[in-house]
């Protein structure tokens, strides 16, 4: 495996494990809003929600020593060709889509039943910061794995 | 933006070169998955990179890539 091969890798896992723990960690977030303290899955809930927290805040210790590799092999250009840069847009504009999507029916359904502001932020947070996340990851493997040179 | 109208010949050429396609990958500066989704026709590459491909392989760029039929 090429040092481009490997660091495209570290960087994969890193945006995997980055938006898998912020899911988390919202997700948890949004339930300790709404169960009582008293709730026997409360202390799991708080639980997982520190794991998400920690798995966030590794992620972005792993993009620190991610980008500072990518600087001292002077890789960026490689790594961020035109195929990266063809993916992240896309994955941006699905995102976007999402987004509006969600907007839309969140503010529809806001006339028929009431959905607190902060539920509704948090969702399109996560959905925002998730989507094109999850959407750059899946088109960059189907971008390569049909011949593995 | 997908390949739907463009042929190319870039895998024939590579090989004939007798290069991989991370070797090819190296050469032009851009990644092994690059030049896979290339080959595949699933990816358009720009002049840029077609120009780089065909200096690389040692050919004009119409060899390599034509207009579908």
């Amino acid at each position: 495996m090429t040092e481009i091969s490997k660091l495209v890798r570290m960087r994969n896992r890193c945006l995997g494990l980055a938006a898998v723990s912020f899911l988390v960690w919202q997700l948890m977030q949004g339930l300790e809003d709404v169960l009582p303290p008293s709730n026997a899955t409360f202390g799991v809930v708080l639980i997982a929600g520190l794991v998400g927290i920690g798995g966030f805040v590794a992620a972005m210790g792993v993009f620190l020593v991610y980008a500072g590799k990518v600087t001292e092999t002077r890789t960026q250009a490689v790594i961020e060709d035109e195929l990266f840069a063809h993916n992240q847009a896309r994955a941006v504009r699905l995102g976007y889509i999402t987004l509006m999507v969600l907007v839309a029916g969140g503010y529809g359904a806001s006339s028929f039943v009431d959905i607190p502001s902060e539920h509704l932020i948090r969702v399109l947070m996560v959905t925002g910061v998730c989507v094109p996340i999850f959407a750059f990851l899946w088109l960059d493997r189907a971008s390569g794995e049909e011949e593995g040179e | 933006m997908t390949a739907d109208g463009l042929e190319n010949r870039l895998r024939e050429l590579r090989a004939r070169h007798g290069l991989t396609q991370a070797q090819l990958a190296e050469k032009v500066g851009v990644t092994r998955k690059t030049i896979n989704t290339v080959e595949n026709r699933v990816f358009v590459p720009s002049t840029i990179l077609a120009l780089k491909l065909a200096a690389a392989l040692e050919v004009p760029v119409e060899e390599i890539f034509s207009l579908a039929r």
